[in-house]
């Protein structure tokens, strides 16, 4: 392996906890890989402040080069710091594309802020795969013990019902299976959970695990890949967590993200499939409710930093 | 006060968790089991437990000492066949059910424990049965109900169950959502004053002021309102996500309303696979249940867990006791 690896950070909203939150996360970080800083300094000058930290750990920096706003409040949305959170995660983009930094590791932005800066992305995924110019990304929620890939994520229920079809379901479980041969696993066994309550029943408590989400689970096994299912959300999860999986396929956003809260409130990391290079991000929002308080919690972003390390490494292991 | 307790497909571990209770003390005098007495005898046997049985026709004719049997004489020892799908033994456990539901809406006992019907065998003969819970509701003449997990820590009521998760979504109506906040407040109260309640939104992050869905805002919203007017602590709708943690590791509220199946079952088996007690909430009668299966696989045994029937009896006999206090 050359070197360490190389870890671009992008520090979001200035006005939500992103900076703060990082700044101590800086203040006592792991040696094994090098940390590049995207951002505004003044934002992480400030989230230094705020945590009662002064890092001295070597990192470089970026600086997308916006000025504090006169009227910057923390908590409040800016149309500023919006502009500010898409261009640092602009850079970093640029950077892990043309194989500068290893992996990206966002810290959170805040989607009404990057509406009233113009831009039309709902977030982080969006944002990348207009960079990166893909089109079948997913989000994967992990935390140790269990790991959840989602089907579809920012689509009403009704809409996310409407996308369980077979080709969409074969194409994640593909995407499931090669992105994480890549990140370290080995014969990666893939559950797909069910839409329907008790999995379907046999077709009387719907269609979709028939028509839908069977054919995607033989067609995936005639390809060499160890899936299962369609198998019901209310004891795929345990069974996940028992080790008999290494993976989960949601059909929907809260099926997995309730599974992984419920099984790991604090220390769940997102990471996106899809796009050429690793990123990871901490599954939390801006909280501006609490921005500037110096209490959000940081074992998120640690987290997140940690798994970003491993990905980019090819290390992620079937027992974490 | 007398209880009533199904006891299941005879393939199953229902009877063998019968038996077994009543072995270990755990099942008192005022237990009634509807079923069969040649299974339980004959199980018994298998098992090699002394176990008294006593068969009676009606509820009032048990006696001290005996492990009571409303026999409904519908199968013979030698139908005991451990883990096989009959469908004899489905259709017996269904006439179990309907024959408790009605001796506990003539107030002959104080309410039902059900322990598990395969559904599977139960269809051989039925082919329209979804469950115990639809099924009870239909002899209780009754649409207005909702199905209700509890353990010590909270209680997760539910909009719809065993549906599509298209029909699901379609059944989110102001007037129902309504409707499940008040039986679930109706319920709570009796143990608890002034019970929090917490609503879950249908869509992801609650529907994010309609970017993803406008059912929070159409139906939802609109409920908690008219609930809170009535008096009512309730609050939401909240991002399904994140509320079952406030609710359980925070202690924030004492029941949550879900939108939709899965929504609230797999957080609760997440949590507390063992322990959580079924009920079916806006009968005329208190009905609750072991929340397993059949459980083809282990039956008759001696290894099924015997703890959710003791659960599932406890939380009935609150219910019934404050049920004829009011």
């Amino acid at each position: 392996m050359k070197g360490n690896s190389v870890i671009g950070v992008t520090l979001g909203d200035p006005a939500g906890i992103g900076p703060e939150v990082f700044a101590r996360v800086l203040d006592d970080v792991s040696t094994k890989c090098e940390i590049v800083v995207y951002g505004a300094r003044w934002a992480l000058e400030l989230g230094a402040k705020i945590a009662g930290v002064s890092p001295n750990a070597r990192y470089k920096f970026v600086d997308v080069g916006i000025d504090k706003p006169v009227d910057f409040e923390l908590g409040v949305v800016s149309p500023v710091c919006g502009r500010i959170a898409v261009e640092s995660v602009e850079a970093a983009a640029a950077d892990a594309l043309s194989g500068q930094i290893d992996a990206m590791m966002t810290c959170p932005l805040n989607k009404e802020a990057i509406h009233a800066a113009g831009y039309s992305d709902i977030g982080h995924q969006e944002i990348l795969a207009r960079l990166a110019d893909v089109d079948a990304t997913a989000t994967m929620l992990m935390t140790p013990g269990l790991r959840v890939v989602h089907l579809s994520t920012h689509k009403s229920l009704i809409e996310a019902g409407h996308y369980v079809t077979r080709d969409n379901v074969l194409e994640k479980i593909d995407l499931c299976h090669r992105t994480l041969t890549r990140w370290g696993l080995q014969r990666i066994k893939i559950a797909v959970a069910a839409l329907n309550p008790h999995g379907g029943e046999g077709g009387l408590l719907g269609r979709e695990e028939i028509d839908a989400i069977e054919p995607a689970v033989k067609a995936a096994k005639e390809r060499g890949i160890d899936a299962r299912g369609p198998l019901p959300a209310d004891s795929v999860f345990n069974r996940a967590i028992e080790g008999e999986f290494d993976v989960v396929l949601a059909m929907y956003h809260d099926q997995g993200h309730i599974a992984i809260k419920v099984h790991n409130f604090h220390e769940s990391v997102t990471a996106t499939l899809g796009i050429p290079f690793v990123r990871t991000s901490v599954d939390h929002g801006t909280a501006f409710d609490i921005a500037g308080r110096g209490v959000a919690d940081s074992r998120g972003t640690t987290a997140a930093l940690d798994a970003a390390l491993t990905l980019a490494q090819g290390a992620l292991s079937n027992d974490a | 006060m007398r209880m009533a307790v199904t006891m299941g497909d005879a393939s199953g571990v229902g009877p063998e968790i019968t038996l077994r209770c009543y072995a270990n003390g755990e099942l008192a005098n005022d237990v009634v089991v509807y079923g069969d007495a040649a299974i339980l005898r004959a199980g018994a046997t298998l098992l090699k437990m002394e176990v008294p049985i006593h068969a009676v026709e009606e509820p009032r004719q048990v006696i001290q000492g005996s492990l009571n049997v409303v026999d409904l004489g519908l199968l013979n020892a030698a139908d005991l066949t451990p883990g096989i799908l009959r469908k004899d033994s489905g259709a017996a456990a269904r006439a179990y059910v309907e024959r408790a539901t009605h001796d506990a809406l003539k107030g002959e006992v104080a309410g039902i424990v059900t322990l598990p019907v395969n559904k599977e065998a139960t269809r051989m003969s039925d082919p329209d049965f979804i469950g115990h819970t639809e099924l009870i509701a239909q002899l209780c003449d009754v649409q207005n109900y909702s199905m209700m997990l509890v353990t010590d820590d909270v209680a997760v009521s539910h909009v719809s169950a065993h549906v599509p998760l298209t029909e699901a979504i379609r059944r989110v109506t102001k007037q129902r959502v309504r409707a499940v906040i008040e039986l679930t407040h109706k319920t709570l109260s009796m143990d608890t004053e002034n019970p929090r309640i917490a609503v879950c939104g249908l869509n992801p992050h609650a529907g994010e002021n309609g970017l993803f869905g406008d059912e929070e805002k159409k139906f939802i919203t609109p409920a908690i309102a008219e609930t809170v007017v009535v008096g009512i602590n309730v609050s939401g709708p909240y991002p399904a996500d994140t509320i079952f943690h406030q609710a359980i590791h925070h202690n924030r509220y004492d029941a949550v309303v879900c939108m939709y199946h899965d929504q609230g079952h797999a957080p609760m088996k997440l949590f507390d696979f063992e322990s959580a007690v079924n009920v079916t909430i806006g009968l005329p009668i208190v009905r609750t249940s072991v929340d397993h299966g059949t459980a083809f696989d282990i039956a008759w045994k001696g290894t099924a867990f015997t703890n959710s029937l003791d659960h599932a009896l406890r939380y009935a006999r609150k219910l019934a006791s404050k049920r004829h206090s009011v």
